[in-house]
């Protein structure tokens, strides 16, 4: 017998609507909807996914970098839901099975702009060893003026490479 | 020159203000850290740090299954084992603050096994510490264990919570603190 059972729809969690709108990894399968009678869970997920995800909102990087960047930290963490979830989504976004395998096994080899390649290399990094990034990691980027960090008026629009 | 600048107060937008009002809500502090003013320009990161530190990490909530010793204990053994700094020393402050000291602390650093704690929050420890370092060996006859033990689904649940948060606070503390200084 399982230690988690699904949950009757009256036990899942007031928000768990909210995830099947933002929900980038599978949504309401699985993992979700074992954690779905307890909000204090729920909340936290979804306002995570939505805010740093940002499936839904404009993002300094491409949406094709976000998913392969997921994918590469799935695979290094061996989670089986979000590397499928992850895969799933690069399959619909045109990317071939053969070419994904490629790609986990050598992420340096990404079909990316360099901008973004840069992104999925340091999002793997600090997914997976962020004590080891030292000062002068971020120094080496700074001539990629765009990585640096800017503070915009709180009115303004993010902005969109 | 530091990767990461401090903001200054007028600079500081509304939708970050707010986060930050809200963290020091929940930690009763006056001052925010540096390590979460370094995120002010990206409001939406500061709503998903205080979202999670609130239901997850549980401080204020009074929902919480287990002591806030264990939880403070588990966050130390998270943070010294992702070599966190900003963490293992707010960790270690919150302990002192309790009554341990820095000895006894030091002690169970190296040998996590030797915790001042009924066997219930020890178990709560040992599997944040588990699930936060190593969640892919986790297997389903470690959960018939954890029953075993007289742990809830929903002990697990929020042990699983806790763990996730140790790891996602450590990632934002550390790298914050690593951009935020020069070498």
């Amino acid at each position: 017998m399982a230690f988690f059972d699904i949950p009757r729809d009256e036990d899942i969690a007031p928000g768990l609507d909210e995830l099947k709108r933002v929900a980038v990894s599978t949504p309401c399968c699985g993992d979700w909807v074992t954690h779905a009678p307890s909000p204090q869970i729920v909340k936290p997920r979804v306002t995570v996914e939505a805010s740093l995800f940002r499936p839904s909102d404009p993002s300094v990087f491409s949406w094709e970098a976000r998913v392969i960047a997921f994918m590469v930290v799935a695979h290094a963490r061996r989670c089986d839901g979000c590397f499928g979830a992850s895969r799933g989504r690069l399959t619909k976004l045109g990317f071939a099975e053969p070419a994904l395998d490629g790609l986990c096994a050598n992420p340096s080899v990404l079909p990316l702009a360099e901008r973004e390649h840069v992104f999925v290399t340091y999002a793997l990094r600090i997914a997976t060893n962020p004590s080891e990034l030292q000062p002068r990691d971020f120094a080496s980027s700074k001539p990629r003026a765009s990585l640096r960090p800017t503070y915009r008026r709180p009115d303004a629009p993010p902005t969109l490479s | 020159m530091a990767f990461f600048d401090l903001p200054k107060e007028e600079n500081i937008p509304p939708a970050a203000s707010h986060w930050l009002d809200e963290l020091k809500r929940l930690r009763g502090i006056t001052t925010v850290p540096e390590s979460r003013l370094a995120y002010v320009s990206t409001p939406w990161i500061l709503e998903a740090q205080v979202t999670a530190e609130a239901n997850l990490f549980n401080q204020r909530s009074g929902r919480s299954r287990f002591s806030w010793e264990a939880r403070m204990f588990a966050f130390m053994l998270v943070a010294h084992a992702r070599r966190c700094t900003g963490c293992f020393g707010s960790s270690r402050r919150g302990l002192i603050a309790l009554g341990f000291d820095e000895a006894a602390l030091d002690g169970i650093c190296a040998n996590p096994v030797a915790l001042p704690l009924p066997e219930r929050e020890q178990a709560f420890v040992r599997y944040v510490l588990r699930f936060a370092l190593d969640a892919m060996d986790v297997r389903p006859k470690d959960f018939r264990e954890m029953g075993a033990q007289g742990l809830t689904p929903d002990d697990v649940r929020e042990m699983i919570g806790f763990a996730a948060f140790c790891m996602f606070n450590t990632i934002f503390t550390t790298l914050a603190n690593t951009a935020l200084h020069d070498e």
